[in-house]
């Protein structure tokens, strides 16, 4: 059974480009292009690791983050933060709080083997 | 103690001196005189006349001694000035040590002569003037010492009567006040030097008292704010009824100290100025402060510089962020591409083809914006464009896009006025400012709002001066960023603009001279508004001068 990976990505180009390389590397992949659908998605298709950006319209990424961590179908999903942002107070900009920090914050442009690499770990546990 | 005839001009009259000389020749030729008789006479006779003879050689003596005391420490010889008395004919008859000192022994010379050098009485003569009418008389001469130096001096002249009461002299006083001449001319020079100064100095300095009255200002508080002495300066500087609050005049006058802060005035042309201001406090002979003296200094021009730096620092990171999604695309483009020509997928092929199309297109976007930034030429200004033809245009372009966001977008625009304006760069600045509202709709955290609206309002007064509205009911402005006004804050991600965004609409602003104003409230909504004034037709370039 392939592995399924959710892409929530509000650029067209990412979930394209994301969708084709994880497929490429034999995974099935779904995609929403907002926190909202995300939230649907992520309750519908029970994907195995979540790829999530973190500047979206509507529904920031960050809020996203904090639902997904709390609703109890999603918690224990792993969820990979895509961020076009460099420093480091960016990252969440300290709202975390008592939730669990993702299980890896990957700057964009992504450098691709390292990064499916990276998503094979994760997931293959 | 002869009489010093030293020049032809001199004219010897008997002296003190020679009265003595006569005086003791006749004692010596009265001893003689006795010794020769003596045998002759009797000895109560000879003995008398050797009495008296004694008796005028002790007087002689006493006198000799008591002048000579007398001239050491006779008031006149202890006064550190000139001290001479002049008869009618202006002649010397008698001097004091200092005069002596440094004129010689000039007894029966005429005063201007032994003084000046000069055959003629002086011009205001005093001493003559004394000799008139009997007052004191006071004058300023220049006078030459017996070694040639130039002395200046305060001459006061007096007259001397004898016991009968008659004037038989002029007492002349004259001290040296050349040291203090001196120090007089250099305090003047100073003095015109430090008025120089005072208005030479590209600061705009003046001194209040303790009720804020402006006692003293420089050229430059004149040229810019009007005649300030005797106005308040809150009503002069920020035509304000009362004071400053935290006004640093009133904390020096209150503590003494050096104190200062940046204020914004408005000069009597109506310019606005951003100035740094110093209050420094002065005090009195008692050490009270009695004034302060306020110095500001123009930064105005630094602001505006701030500012576009700001800008420019937040268009950069802004465009760095976009170029990254660019990279993403073209690189996502290329991997679809390939992967897909590996299969054999022609409709993968086309799919990651048009992606790397649509990202090249955003990367010569960047670049023209870049382009349209840096480079420093001349807007084309062109006359007979009507800006509300623009605005209706750039509401076309974006009505397919907000459709799509959930976002109405409304224009409402006003009778078409035309004018000279820079007509991309209006258009550009439509453009950017609807871009901004789409960004401030699309990432507004309130999900409550279904749908958002967005309007823009363009119209021409008919005076001439163009206003253009971009209102949102989006995220709006937070308070931290309010103050740091044209902070590109909602536009980091923006998909739409290019991240140069303000940055443009700032230099179309200026290019036409105009204004920006933002109103905004968190969570409600943002309006931006630009007006811009009437410009006048633009020069054809090779057109004759007329004027």
């Amino acid at each position: 059974m392939p592995k399924k990976i959710l892409i929530i990505d509000d650029e067209q180009d990412m979930r394209v480009y994301l969708g084709a390389l994880f497929r490429q590397a034999g995974y099935e992949t779904a995609t929403a292009e907002n926190g909202i659908e995300g939230l649907r998605q992520a309750l519908a298709f029970q994907p195995d690791l979540i790829t999530l950006d973190i500047m979206m319209p509507k529904r920031s990424g960050v809020k996203t983050y904090r639902e997904l961590r709390s609703a109890p179908e999603t918690r224990g999903v792993p969820v990979v933060v895509l961020t076009g942002l460099t420093r480091q107070e960016d990252f969440f900009g300290g709202e975390l709080g008592d939730l669990p920090p993702p299980e890896a914050v990957v700057e964009k442009p992504i450098q691709r083997e390292q990064f499916l690499k990276q998503v094979g770990e994760i997931i293959g546990g | 103690m002869a009489v010093a005839g030293k020049t032809a001009r001199s004219y010897p009259i008997p002296g003190r001196a020679v009265v003595f000389a006569t005086y003791a020749a006749s004692i010596v030729l009265l001893a003689v005189a006795v010794l020769l008789l003596a045998p002759r006479l009797s000895a109560p006779v000879l003995a008398l006349g050797l009495a008296g003879y004694l008796f005028l050689v002790g007087v002689l003596a006493v006198q000799l001694l008591h002048r000579a005391g007398r001239r050491r420490t006779h008031w006149q010889n202890v006064m550190p000035c000139y001290l001479s008395v002049q008869d009618a004919n202006l002649r010397i008859v008698e001097t004091n040590e200092k005069f002596r000192r440094d004129f010689g022994d000039r007894v029966g010379e005429q005063c201007h002569w032994v003084y000046k050098r000069s055959d003629r009485p002086c011009a205001n003569c005093p001493v003559l003037a004394t000799f008139r009418d009997g007052l004191i008389h006071t004058g300023e001469e220049t006078v030459i010492t017996q070694d040639g130096q130039a002395a200046q001096v305060v001459v006061t002249s007096a007259p001397h009567y004898d016991k009968q009461g008659n004037m038989v002299g002029v007492v002349e006083m004259s001290t040296n006040v050349t040291e203090l001449k001196k120090l007089q001319h250099e305090l003047e020079l100073t003095r015109v030097e430090y008025e120089r100064l005072f208005d030479l100095v590209p600061c705009y300095i003046s001194v209040q008292d303790r009720d804020f009255n402006i006692v003293e200002c420089n050229e430059l508080v004149r040229r810019d704010f009007g005649e300030a002495l005797g106005q308040r300066c809150y009503s002069v500087y920020k035509r304000c009824e009362s004071l400053c609050p935290d006004c640093v005049v009133e904390k020096s006058f209150q503590s003494g100290q050096v104190f200062s802060s940046e204020e914004i005035s408005t000069t009597q042309d109506g310019r606005t100025l951003n100035l740094i201001t110093y209050s420094m406090p002065i005090r009195d002979e008692r050490g009270e402060i009695t004034r302060v003296m306020e110095v500001a200094t123009d930064i105005t021009e630094v602001k505006q510089l701030q500012k576009e730096l700001t800008l420019i620092g937040r268009a950069v990171a802004g465009m760095a962020h976009r170029i990254k999604n660019i990279l993403m695309g073209l690189e996502g483009g290329l991997f679809v591409v390939n992967t897909a020509f590996a299969r054999n997928d022609a409709a993968a092929v086309a799919q990651g083809w048009e992606m790397i199309e649509r990202n090249v297109e955003r990367v010569s976007h960047i670049v023209k914006d870049l382009l349209y930034c840096s480079k420093k030429r001349e807007p084309e200004f062109k006359e007979n464009v009507a800006a509300e033809n623009l605005a209706r245009e750039v509401g076309e372009l974006f009505a397919g896009r907000t459709a799509k966001d959930d976002i109405d977008l409304q224009v409402e625009v006003g009778p078409s006025r035309p004018r000279t304006l820079h007509p991309d760069g209006v258009h550009s600045l439509i453009t950017n400012l609807v871009t901004n509202a789409i960004d401030a709709c699309r990432f507004d955290p309130d999900e409550s709002k279904e749908r958002h609206t967005i309007t823009l309002r363009c119209g021409t007064d008919p005076a001439g001066v163009t206003t253009i509205e971009v209102a949102d009911d989006g995220a709006g402005i937070p308070e931290e960023v309010a103050d740091k006004v044209f902070q590109d804050f909602f536009s980091t991600k923006g998909t739409e603009g290019t991240g140069l965004g303000l940055l443009i609409i700032n230099r179309v602003v200026e290019e036409h001279g105009g204004e920006i104003t933002y109103r905004s409230t968190p969570g409600r909504g943002t309006t931006f508004t630009v007006t811009l004034p009437p410009l006048p037709a633009p020069i054809p370039a090779g057109a004759e001068d007329l004027s």
